[in-house]
């Protein structure tokens, strides 16, 4: 079952001073996600990740193409109903503390006050916030602030996650934890999509890999058959290769 | 989705609450109304009649503050610095998220208003001896002049930046206590005045009728019928603002 499909996906902005020049951000992107994938989504910086991301999140109207979540528009706010989103750089709620920013974000969800409750303090130490749990979130690291992001992006329990840039602003021990908690949601049944250009995560995690280059699908094929055209090369390699020949 | 447009709008109280900024506007508030004691002082006029009106116009200018610079950060800060994408990444439609954040604005304003107030009921009554229960209906009166106004200011934020937002509220508030006299283009001057004289006489609100030291003075005969036909005109502004504001955020991009 697709979970998550984008066709003929086409994202084109405005530019200049009168707006008459367009630039294309996204171009022709299809993509299908089944249930139970952990995607990891590619690509060189200014390559259409963050578009695409929010297209997909109803943030951004596509110029044509259409993106459908569990068979639903995209655009309608039902379907993010099961869907947990971690924005790149997550700024959530400066002034108030990470538990009760939790606490606001389960309510959207109409949650009930002991249901908030026992999935913060699962959330809590899955993600090792106990200690700063409790402090102002403008108070907090990059990487706390970074974990509570990805806190609220799962405190529904959601099908879908998607996630823009996960391990911006992690340490390795941060990365290690982020990749254990993704490793986790593909063990409940749950289809995670992330973007990143960290090639050695996507590498321990992924099922199957997308590489975005100049707003084009360039690859887009499970890990293992990556790696079995590799013949013996790594990523890294496949990456530079994939974006030079897009040139 | 009622009940998430309600955690938003607590949500967005809790966010002023937490603005030391809030803090600091009912502090000079309530210097402006000790400052009553001066000016009672110096004047000829009734004591207690100077000690309401400095009060009032202290609270109505704490909340004219509040209102505009607060007011036309609301959606604009959350949206610049990106904090809506995690409230908007939820089941959340945008017209809810808009009317949350409206009416979690305005509840903010009526508790800094109602401080203010009940700071200067008991004031009036440490300085005089005298309890002037009225006063409170016209903080009510300050409160629906700045209800008209955010109506005003959210749909400005809608449709500009945030400091054109300020200068158009700016401009409402002030022309609002003008309306009347754009009348006297309606038999003279040009077609062109004449059109435009019409035309804000109609879009503008009347904000004299909010003044609220003619209700505190007695000024004003059957209070309580005037008091509702300004309460139920507030909350239609309110409601169209609300529509109008959550129709034109739909149709726009979060870039």
């Amino acid at each position: 079952m697709n979970v998550l499909s984008i066709s003929k996906l086409r994202k084109e902005f405005k530019t200049g001073f009168t707006g008459s020049k367009r630039f294309t951000a996204v171009n022709d992107v299809n993509l299908s996600i089944e249930a139970g994938e952990i995607y990891g989504f590619l690509g060189p910086n200014g390559a259409g990740k963050t578009t695409t991301l929010k297209i997909i999140m109803g943030f951004l109207r596509p110029t044509s193409g259409e993106v459908k979540i569990f068979g639903g528009n995209a655009g309608d706010w039902r379907v993010r109903e099961k869907v947990g989103f971690l924005p790149e750089n997550p700024n959530i709620y400066p002034y108030l503390t990470g538990r009760q920013a939790l606490y606001f974000i389960g309510k959207y969800f109409s949650m009930s006050n002991i249901a908030i409750k026992k999935k913060i303090d699962e959330l809590t130490e899955e993600l090792g916030m106990e200690r700063e749990l409790d402090t102002p979130i403008r108070k907090h690291s990059r990487g706390m602030a970074q974990r509570i992001g990805l806190a609220q992006a799962l405190i529904n329990e959601p099908q879908l996650i998607l996630l823009d840039e996960p391990m911006n602003g992690l340490d390795p021990i941060g990365r290690k934890m982020f990749r254990e908690v993704i490793l986790r949601q593909k063990e409940a049944g749950r289809t995670v999509f992330f973007s990143s250009h960290i090639l050695s995560d996507i590498e321990m995690i992924c099922t199957r890999i997308g590489l975005l280059n100049k707003g084009r699908i360039v690859l887009d094929k499970s890990l293992n058959e990556v790696m079995k055209e590799a013949e013996g090369r790594g990523l890294e390699e496949i990456f530079m290769e994939k974006v030079s020949e897009t040139k | 989705m009622i009940k998430r447009t309600f955690w938003i709008s607590v949500n967005t109280v809790f966010e002023f609450l937490k603005d030391r900024s809030v803090t600091g506007f009912l502090f000079v508030g309530m210097l402006f109304i000790m400052g009553g004691y001066v000016v009672a002082d110096l004047s000829f006029v009734e004591k207690q009649r100077m000690y309401v009106d400095t009060g009032l116009g202290a609270i109505f200018i704490v909340s004219v503050f509040i209102t505009l610079l607060a007011g036309t950060n609301v959606i604009d800060r959350e949206i610049r610095e990106k904090q809506a994408l995690c409230a908007l990444s939820k089941p959340i439609s945008r017209t809810s998220w808009m009317t949350g954040k409206l009416l979690g604005f305005i509840f903010t304003v009526g508790i800094v208003i109602s401080i203010l107030t009940t700071f200067l009921f008991f004031y009036v009554k440490l300085m005089l001896g005298v309890w002037i229960p009225m006063l409170f209906v016209g903080g009510f009166y300050i409160f629906l002049e700045m209800v008209v106004l955010s109506s005003y200011i959210m749909i400005f934020s809608m449709i500009t930046t945030q400091y054109m937002s300020l200068f158009f509220s700016l401009m409402v508030l002030i022309i609002g206590h003008m309306v009347d006299d754009l009348k006297i283009y309606w038999s003279s001057g040009s077609a062109a005045a004449k059109f435009v004289s019409h035309a804000l006489f109609y879009i503008l609100p009347n904000l004299k009728f909010y003044l609220s030291n003619p209700v505190v003075n007695g000024k004003i005969l059957s209070v309580s019928d005037f008091t509702f036909q300004l309460t139920v005109s507030a909350l239609i502004y309110l409601a169209i603002s609300a529509i109008l504001s959550g129709l034109i955020f739909s149709r726009k991009e979060l870039v």
